[in-house]
């Protein structure tokens, strides 16, 4: 709270959630409840799993577990799955918000318009699309009374696709060092040596191409992902547009590591509101975006 | 009514240069198959302009074949397009003979508005939004999913063969009546296990100091698709444009009376990722 942040999210592990979730027992949440409230800010829950309880008696003993944190009140759930939100809006009736988790990824403002329906009062976008993209979207929002959230660049996300992606989830394949195959597609985890790469299939007339493209492939799938959408000019063309919060994602990091980098988030928040108020739009995004290449990541 | 497969062949966005390079040779090559896959499912850049969407339909209706269109997770941009697509669509589809996949919720909301007549099938995208899916088991986890998802109009859902007979909860008795309103197809030889937004083949790094400044495609997808043994990984991966996939060969059933087991009454064969 010292370092800034105006919230606090979490999970638990008695509770469908995405990833692994940070350690709260379910009856130790409504103490989590009060201390936050004490403090002066809210809290919401990330119940985000795809995967919904099958047989309508599970269904019914979430929803009975939800409406108990609602009682004790916490301030917002943040949903991904469709089943969860007709569960829900059937039940009615809870104080809580309803945040939209990027685990469900919201592209466009038809998605937007959809969730809302479902009672969504804050969408939190993915980071696989960009601030400029996401504009209409950021409108639809402002216009209907809902909040948006985007995830800091420089501390959370993968290239591919949020809640879309296989591949650190040995599923359908299986991995050598099971530990080092699940940060197979996270973004800067490392480059793995000895990628082998055979061209198939390839246009006998774009062949001057191949050495090129061969080489990105190569460097993408070796280290850890795809071209970052999300950067300094994405998340001020996100400041721009009129989000609301900004989000550090890392649930399981260390305490003392959040507060070093919520502080940082502070700054870049305060650093695009000084040259924003300073200089017209395009030269106000570039002198950020020429501020944040100076930002040294060393110690975060 | 007797069970009957569809057999349907994906040529998505690759159909507008095989249109061009075989001509009316397609109908031999298409002879065995019912309908076509063209669009595009995984990347927005490669869906066709609403008119170029129209003639290529129309090429598939004289061969007497059916169209199933693809689209992939959209931007507003995209949805642009595909608003488009739908009105040319629309028209289009009367008994069955036009089917449009939809890979992004917000692209079936917009579908179920402009274009009500034309069935929906939820893409390979999205199925976790319904299925627990694993190598050799399938599981309908989130029957609270059916309901929001049939009053978008979705009756179809699409996954990939992972090269096996998947155990299912389907026959449950509290699952089998849930299902009985929608019908599974199953993509061979390919499954799509992760996409991204930026392309894995195309958009050159952000110059240093610079800042991303949109999608530049200039369809690198298309110079070549590469298999890759990755040292963590012990199949190959196979790369196309902004997506990763695993193969599997191996005939997943017996015979097709087996697969109204699974519901699935369509097959779609893949020539390419």
């Amino acid at each position: 709270m010292k370092a800034g942040a105006d919230e606090l999210y979490c999970a638990v592990p008695a509770l469908p959630a995405y990833g692994s979730a940070e350690l709260l027992p379910d009856k130790d949440l409504k103490p989590a409840i009060k201390t936050a409230h004490a403090l002066g800010v809210k809290i919401s829950l990330a119940v985000n799993s795809m995967f919904i309880p099958c047989a309508r008696a599970g269904a019914r003993r979430l929803l009975d577990r939800l409406a108990a944190l609602d009682q004790a009140g916490l301030d917002a759930f943040i949903v991904s799955s469709p089943a969860l939100f007709a569960l829900l809006k059937e039940r009615g009736g809870l104080k809580a918000r309803l945040h939209l988790s990027s685990i469900q990824p919201c592209f466009n403002s038809e998605t937007v318009k959809l969730f809302l329906g479902y009672g969504v009062t804050r969408v939190i976008f993915p980071n696989q699309l960009s601030g400029a993209e996401a504009a209409p979207a950021i409108k639809l929002c402002r216009k209907a009374g809902a909040e948006t959230e985007i995830f800091d660049y420089r501390f959370f996300g993968c290239t591919y696709v949020n809640g879309r992606c296989k591949l650190h989830r040995p599923n359908f394949h299986t991995f050598v060092k099971v530990k080092e195959g699940a940060a197979l597609c996270r973004s800067g985890s490392g480059a793995w040596r000895g990628l082998g790469l055979k061209s198939f299939d390839a246009d006998p007339a774009r062949t001057g191409e191949l050495r090129e493209v061969s080489g990105r492939v190569a460097a993408r799938l070796g280290c850890g992902g795809p071209l970052r959408i999300a950067d300094s000019g994405a998340f001020f063309d996100y400041f721009s547009a009129g989000t609301d919060f900004l989000k550090y994602g890392t649930r399981s990091d260390p305490s003392e590591a959040k507060a070093r980098r919520v502080a940082a988030m502070r700054s870049m928040i305060a650093a695009a509101g000084e040259v924003s108020a300073k200089f017209p739009h395009k030269k106000a995004r570039a002198a950020f975006v020429e501020k944040m290449n100076r930002w040294d990541p060393h110690g975060f | 009514m007797a069970f009957k497969v569809e057999k349907a062949v994906r040529l998505e966005a690759r159909t507008g240069a095989l249109i061009a390079a075989r001509g009316a040779r397609l109908a031999e090559d298409l002879k065995t198959f019912d309908s076509v896959y063209i669009g595009a499912e995984f990347c927005e850049n490669l869906l066709p302009a609403p008119a170029e969407l129209a003639r290529q339909a129309g090429f598939f209706f004289k061969l007497g074949k059916r169209v199933r269109v693809l689209t992939p997770l959209l931007t507003d941009a995209g949805l642009k397009r595909f608003a488009g697509c739908l009105k040319v669509l629309a028209p289009l589809a009367r008994n069955g003979s036009v089917e449009v996949t939809v890979n992004d919720l917000g692209a079936a909301a917009l579908a179920r508005r402009l274009a009500p007549g034309v069935p929906l099938g939820l893409g390979r995208l999205l199925y976790d939004n319904v299925f627990l899916f694993k190598k050799d088991i399938l599981r309908l986890v989130s029957p609270a999913s059916l309901a929001f998802l049939a009053e978008l109009g979705v009756r179809r859902f699409e996954l990939s063969s992972a090269g096996k007979f998947p155990k299912t909860n389907f026959a449950d008795k509290d699952v089998k009546p849930l299902l009985k309103d929608f019908s599974l197809s199953f993509y061979y030889p390919y499954l799509n296990l992760s996409t991204a937004r930026a392309c894995l083949t195309g958009m050159t790094p952000t110059p240093a100091g610079q800042a991303f400044s949109g999608v530049k495609c200039r369809k690198e997808c298309f110079v070549s698709s590469f298999k890759a043994a990755h040292p963590l990984v012990r199949e190959e991966l196979l790369v196309r444009g902004n997506t990763v996939f695993l193969e599997f060969p191996e005939k997943f059933y017996a015979a097709e009376k087996d697969l109204e087991e699974l519901r699935a009454d369509r097959l779609v064969y893949c020539p390419f990722p």
